[in-house]
């Protein structure tokens, strides 16, 4: 018998190949599943987003359920990094940003859990400091489905599952990140960051102005 | 100076990069330029649709797919920037 029958997470969706993927092994495992994508426009363009959505009909079709989704205007938020924060920090600034507005989504919808495509040391971001560190910015437990495969069994997989042909879709990448992101961040460093913006202000207009499908 | 054009990583948009070191003068930009986004790394203007300039001299053409037109505007922006 499976024990996750009730559970239920808070899917961050980007459009790429991972968290469709990390989305659709937990659903595979029986855990319902809310989707929140993170819209980075100005620095982006609109097909990030309607890739997400795409991606997530797709999985709701192969499940034969309904997933909410939440779309949040992040793209306010990252001027505020730009600004005000310390360049080499902006993309686990960003991360922790997003982890604290999904922790809150994930409080108002029940969710018991955050699940990511997050992939160790996939890209700069993604070292074990930053994930550690981006981590410690919630309570909420974050499953990482991916964390251990590589790239070609990811991709591999969203072939299996037919998320690929989205994903692989033309877009405009985040233009947001730094030309060289921390890969050994510190948390005491991160904290006098975020001691520069107001965080809370941040996480509540992103969201009071949050769409929902 | 020397620029190449290419798609960009994920494919939607054209970027521009320059051959050499660059650090770019926003205020001077802005002068020129309708601005969108503001900040000390990253400057967006409207010039035939968006563009993302980056400080270090990365340009990205959101909706332009005209190269000859890049062209033109990227010496523009290194022009005076």
């Amino acid at each position: 018998m499976k024990s996750t029958k009730m559970a239920k997470g808070l899917l961050l969706i980007s459009s790429g190949f991972d968290s469709p993927v990390a989305g659709y092994l937990m659903l595979k495992n029986d855990v319902d599943l809310i989707a929140v994508h993170f819209d980075n426009r100005p620095f982006t363009n609109d097909k990030p987003l309607t890739k997400s959505r795409k991606l997530i009909e797709l999985l709701e079709q192969k499940f034969d359920k309904k997933i909410k989704f939440y779309q949040i205007d992040h793209g306010q938020n990252q001027i505020k990094f730009m600004k005000n924060c310390e360049n080499r920090y902006r993309c686990l600034l960003c991360r922790r940003m997003m982890f604290k507005i999904a922790e809150q989504i994930a409080i108002k919808e029940k969710c018991n859990f955050l699940v990511t495509g997050e992939n160790l040391a996939q890209v700069a971001s993604q070292t074990i400091f930053n994930l550690t560190n981006a981590d410690k910015a919630v309570n909420i437990k974050i499953l990482r489905p991916l964390l251990c495969y590589d790239k070609l069994e990811i991709i591999n997989l969203a072939k299996d599952i037919s998320t690929h042909d989205i994903s692989i879709e033309a877009a405009i990448c985040c233009n947001a990140v730094p030309r060289n992101p921390v890969t050994r961040s510190k948390l005491h460093f991160i904290k006098k960051e975020e001691s520069k913006i107001n965080i809370k202000e941040m996480i509540q207009e992103s969201l009071d102005k949050a769409k929902v499908f | 100076m020397k620029f190449k054009i290419e798609k960009c990583k994920n494919k939607d948009g054209i970027s521009v990069k320059p051959l050499t070191k660059v650090n770019l003068n926003f205020k001077k930009l802005k002068q020129r330029f309708e601005v969108k986004v503001d900040t000390p790394i990253i400057l967006i203007i409207n010039k035939e649709g968006e563009i993302i300039i980056h400080n270090y001299g990365d340009l990205l053409f959101k909706e332009l797919k005209n190269k000859d037109k890049i062209k033109v505007i990227a010496d523009e922006i290194y022009k005076n920037g």
